[in-house]
């Protein structure tokens, strides 16, 4: 099974002069982990939990634009890895989230979490993902 | 004839039909690696809109030395 068949392909993005606080509402209201980031309408960074706390909350401010404290570049995939490999991949690179590129249109078609990688396992089991 | 594949650092035998299951080439000398000795790094892409970070698998022998912080 290939990560682009189970990504989450409806992300969330928010501009980049987007102030903190909106996308916080918008992550909480949409129980989500993370927004991507667009400048002039291109994917430009991500912005996290993990940056929410480690940046915004000990040195930042939450009315400031979300571009000053997103993950910058983003970290892509291609849509065509296992999803096995992928989770090799997230723990090597001691990362949670993928997001996958196209790499033609240099368009996001999608991103994969920890979280989705827990759900396919729940879904479809460890064997059946390591036998395919 | 075809390509003998074994992994470039331990030597484990490999199926070609495995490739992205159990082992893949390293993007910087191409020799076959068995997942046990592959890694993932990122590199920078160039783009036509925007520069981004690529996930590229290499082996234990081409994975870069981690660049240690000058001691004064």
């Amino acid at each position: 099974m290939k990560i682009g068949d189970v990504m989450v392909k409806d992300v969330v993005s928010v501009d980049h002069k987007t102030p903190v606080i909106e996308a916080c509402k918008i992550m909480g209201e949409k129980k989500i982990g993370c927004v991507l980031v667009t400048k002039d309408g291109k994917p430009y960074g991500i912005f996290t939990e993990r940056d929410l706390l480690s940046k915004v909350l000990l040195e930042g401010n939450l009315n400031e634009e979300i571009g000053k404290y997103c993950s910058a570049p983003l970290i892509v995939v291609t849509p065509d890895y296992d999803i096995v490999e992928s989770a090799r991949i997230m723990a090597d690179m001691k990362i949670k989230r993928l997001v996958i590129l196209n790499e033609e249109t240099e368009e996001v078609e999608g991103i994969f979490t920890a979280a989705d990688l827990a759900r396919v396992i729940a879904e479809y089991g460890v064997k059946e993902l390591e036998s395919e | 004839m075809a390509e003998e594949l074994k992994c470039g650092i331990c030597g484990k035998e490999l199926r070609a039909k495995d490739e992205g299951k159990t082992w893949r080439r390293c993007s910087i000398c191409k020799k076959p690696t068995c997942f046990e000795h592959l890694h993932y790094i990122g590199v920078w892409r160039r783009g036509m809109y925007k520069n981004y970070v690529e996930v590229v698998p290499v082996c234990e022998k081409c994975m870069p030395k981690k660049r240690r912080k000058p001691v004064e």
